[in-house]
């Protein structure tokens, strides 16, 4: 049997694992891998097949899902190819998307046209749900187990409590040599550049990778934060393991695979819990639910409390709300005592970080834009981002490892000579649209940037180029300080309504930022446009708009 | 003299048998040169029209007309400049796609001109209320127009063997989609993450007040060591507080802290300020 995930963040991942967890509990053979590691040969071979997938970027499918993804769009597969296959599916989504859970309804399509049998009804959920994703995770797993233990008349369940032996093997000896490796790059220059009294520390990085990489704009930079060495030391202090903590170990080649970055050796729990177990992030339920194993009397108790669907409120309170981080989590709780070979499991994996680049891509210097981390919550102690903390520490001359992901759409190949482009970005989405603009600078049509921040003078990144370059192109900036009256991008997009509207049917249009509202706000913006200077209805423009996204024109990359 | 007006009649299959209609179309433009075309072969580019022929486009069919977008662009190309296009179109989208400009009951290809002016960035006084004009001086340029691909087709490369991911997100049912209802009253439940309801604003004074409440028990400035050895700042009644947050009531004056052991001096500094 097989769990299969796409995950980007880890939350798909995690709820695989959690179901991973109750197979097991059934006594059945099961792995739980990323979507894209297995083969359609392997789907063939498993007669039972659950899907966890969460949507990425313009309803795509998460980058981990990818070859197999590939392989099953192929038009030549037979419509027979899964058939011997039953298969369950859950999407994780976000409903402040227009494309809200389109990678799980893909991936159903796809399933039952190469002849698959859905044996559960497929279940969506969504991050804006009051309830979180788990409460409906829930119940569809449930539901699926009950049908699958009465499928395969499975009586023998044990307990959710019973402790399983470790899914991932760790000893003393050593690891098999990974020939993989990151791409490495110098830092060239960390540098703040918002004013200093503004709230938000964003930074303008510059990297000097070993050997030139050709992008194109919108191409991605990840970068492999680590644990601080005081959190590590902490950890290993308290757990009793100074002692082993620089003896190498074997590591189980399953887990191996589930890495995002090449194993670092050699490998020792310093090791491990320096560059590859996260001790930053919020402990999800898998690792209460572990964790209430290796503690005991009312911890053990409220540990296991925190793992069940009645405890979620409780846990959500406890651990995301005030965004409580693992080590935190394991320094409250007195008696755990986690048992070394139980390591891999109980910890969640530091997952890399990804950065739209925002360099011309004709120079060797890899640039980005990161605006850092950093809240107050109830805990009392501040918030940083492990990869904001990362970053903040990152000093000139530092060698990182970093890998590049090219864009997922080619902009430069669509863009025509004589077509014009308008651009809009909010705060660091400018990243990508920079990166594009200084590719722009000998374009023949007009160029229209709506750039979206909160200050002239604290917080309005890069414009100091945009001046210089409207010189030389026909480039118009549309600036909205929304703390200086000047609305936000969808106004000022509003507002010149009759600037644009000649061109914005034609033209590429790229937008750049943080999800939620503002893409929606932008996109009815241009709706609006569309209606009012050329007396159109509503439906008519808004399918203006879903064309030019359906033919790429008009571009998201949001986050 | 003028040259005699050029129409162009774009028919539809179901009405180009009646040729009454037809006919008493024609006869509305008794001194014009009127044409006419099935829209249908013009879809599947079977005829050639010169391109900026026509003065005037009719679109006649028994009902609200949809144009592909190879016939749109064919139509839009035998326009002349400033030509105009009439008739019931259903789908409008295709028409604005190829660059036409709606006014009233009719459609506008306007001139288009090679671009001289820039937008005004800085506009000058007294000049700056040409914008309007302006637009219409820079429509988009008509060779993008012919790019369109055709509305009503998928888009597809030829050179591919994928078949189009997005085809099967149209067909799939939304039928599990569990949607967002905040619930401010009732049972507490969390804020959503685009909260409008108002409990993201009730959460976020809880955390406020809690904040406050820490501040009066700690020395202001010190947030390094807490004593609660001191007199008056005794555990609660509930006996949990110094178990940690897993264990303590929500309204607990000592939220956010770590555990203790009652009589403990506290210390946070252990990783420093920040976490």
């Amino acid at each position: 049997m097989l769990v299969l995930y796409g995950s980007e963040t880890g939350n798909a991942a995690e709820l695989a694992e959690v179901l991973g967890d109750r197979i097991r509990r059934m006594q059945i053979d099961c792995k739980v891998l990323p979507f894209g590691m297995v083969s359609v040969s392997d789907l063939q071979a498993n007669k039972y097949v659950f899907v966890v997938c969460s949507t990425t970027g313009q309803g795509v499918l998460p980058g981990n899902a990818y070859p197999l993804w590939t392989e099953l769009l192929k038009a030549s597969l037979a419509r027979d190819t899964l058939q011997s296959v039953r298969f369950g599916a859950f999407g994780v989504g976000d409903n402040a998307y227009k494309q809200f859970n389109w990678a799980i309804r893909k991936i159903y399509t796809r399933f039952v046209q190469l002849g698959a049998t859905s044996f559960v009804a497929r279940s969506e959920g969504d991050e804006q749900n009051p309830d979180g994703v788990e409460i409906v995770f829930d119940q569809w797993m449930d539901n699926a187990l009950q049908v699958l233990a009465t499928e395969l008349k499975i009586e023998d369940i044990l307990p959710v409590t019973a402790q399983l032996p470790p899914k991932y093997k760790i000893c003393f000896g050593t690891s098999p040599k990974v020939d993989k490796a990151l791409l490495k790059a110098k830092v060239a220059a960390n540098d703040r550049i918002t004013a200093p009294d503004h709230f938000q520390d964003v930074r303008h990085i510059k990297l000097d990778p070993e050997h030139p990489v050709k992008y194109e704009p919108g191409a991605v930079a990840y970068l492999y934060p680590s644990n601080v060495s005081v959190h590590v030391d902490a950890l290993l202090d308290y757990q009793g393991w100074n002692d082993i903590a620089d003896k190498e170990l074997h590591v189980d080649e399953k887990w191996v695979e589930l890495l995002s970055r090449p194993l670092v050796q050699p490998v020792t729990l310093r090791s491990l819990f320096t560059w590859h177990l996260d001790l930053n992030g919020i402990p999800r339920r898998s690792f209460f639910k572990l964790a209430s194993n290796f503690c005991s009397g009312n911890e053990a108790e409220r540990l296991a409390e925190f793992a069940t669907t009645e405890g979620i409120d409780d846990l959500y309170n406890y651990a995301n709300r005030p965004r409580r981080s693992v080590i935190e989590t394991i320094l409250e709780f007195e008696s755990i005592k986690i048992p070394f070979e139980y390591i891999l499991d109980l910890f969640p994996l530091i997952w890399p970080r990804a950065f739209s680049i925002a360099s011309p891509t004709n120079q060797p210097t890899i640039e980005l834009c990161v605006a850092l981390v950093k809240y107050k919550t109830i805990l009392k102690r501040g918030r940083k981002g492990l990869c904001s903390r990362y970053i903040e520490t990152l000093l000139p001359g530092d060698e990182i490892g970093i890998t590049i992901e090219p864009a997922p759409i080619s902009i430069e190949s669509k863009l025509q000579a004589d077509q014009a482009v308008i651009l809009v970005a909010a705060g660091t989405g400018i990243a990508p649209v920079r990166s594009l603009l200084h590719t722009l600078k000998n374009h023949k049509a007009p160029i229209f940037l709506f750039f979206g921040c909160r200050f002239e003078h604290k917080d309005y990144l890069y414009g100091e180029e945009w001046k210089q370059m409207a010189e030389a192109t026909d480039l118009t900036v549309f600036n909205a300080f929304s703390r200086e009256g000047g609305g936000y991008v969808q106004n000022q997009i509003e507002a010149a309504a009759e600037k644009i509207t000649a061109y914005l049917p034609t033209a590429l249009v790229y937008l750049c930022g943080s999800s939620g509202s503002m893409p929606r706000a932008v996109r009815e913006a241009f709706v609006d446009v569309l209606k009012r200077t050329r007396h159109l209805d509503e439906e008519t423009a808004a399918k203006v708009m879903a064309y030019k996204e359906k033919h790429r024109t008009f571009i998201e990359e949001t986050w | 003299m003028t040259a005699e007006q050029r129409v162009l009649l774009v028919v539809t299959a179901d009405l180009v048998s009646s040729v009454d209609k037809i006919k008493q179309l024609t006869a509305e433009y008794p001194n014009a040169d009127v044409h006419q075309q099935l829209l249908e072969r013009l879809e599947v580019s079977a005829v050639h029209i010169p391109p900026q022929s026509f003065d005037l486009v009719r679109i006649v069919g028994a009902e609200r007309t949809e144009i592909g977008g190879t016939a749109a662009s064919a139509i839009y190309d035998a326009m002349k400049p400033n030509a105009h296009l009439v008739g019931a179109v259903k789908n409008e989208s295709v028409l604005v796609l190829n660059g036409l400009v709606k006014e009233g009951d009719k459609w506008t290809k306007y001139v288009q001109k090679a671009p001289t002016v820039l937008l005004s960035r800085k506009p000058k006084t007294g000049t700056s209320n040409n914008l309007f004009k302006r637009k219409f001086d820079r429509a988009p340029p008509s060779a993008l127009n012919a790019d369109l691909p055709p509305l009503d087709k998928m888009e597809s490369s030829p050179e591919s063997d994928l078949i189009d991911e997005d085809d099967l997100v149209d067909g799939a049912d939304p039928a599990h989609v569990y949607p967002a209802k905040c619930n401010p009253d009732g049972k507490r439940r969390r804020a959503c993450k685009d909260c409008t309801c108002g409990l993201r604003e009730i959460e976020e004074k809880e955390e406020a007040s809690a904040r406050q409440r820490q501040a009066i028990i700690l020395t202001s400035d010190d947030l390094a060591e807490i004593d609660f050895t001191v007199p008056g700042k005794a555990v609660g009644g509930c006996g949990s507080c110094a178990l940690g947050d897993a264990f303590r009531c929500d309204g607990c004056p000592y939220l956010g802290l770590p555990p203790f052991k009652p009589g403990e001096v506290v210390s946070l500094d252990q990783f420093g300020d920040d976490f």
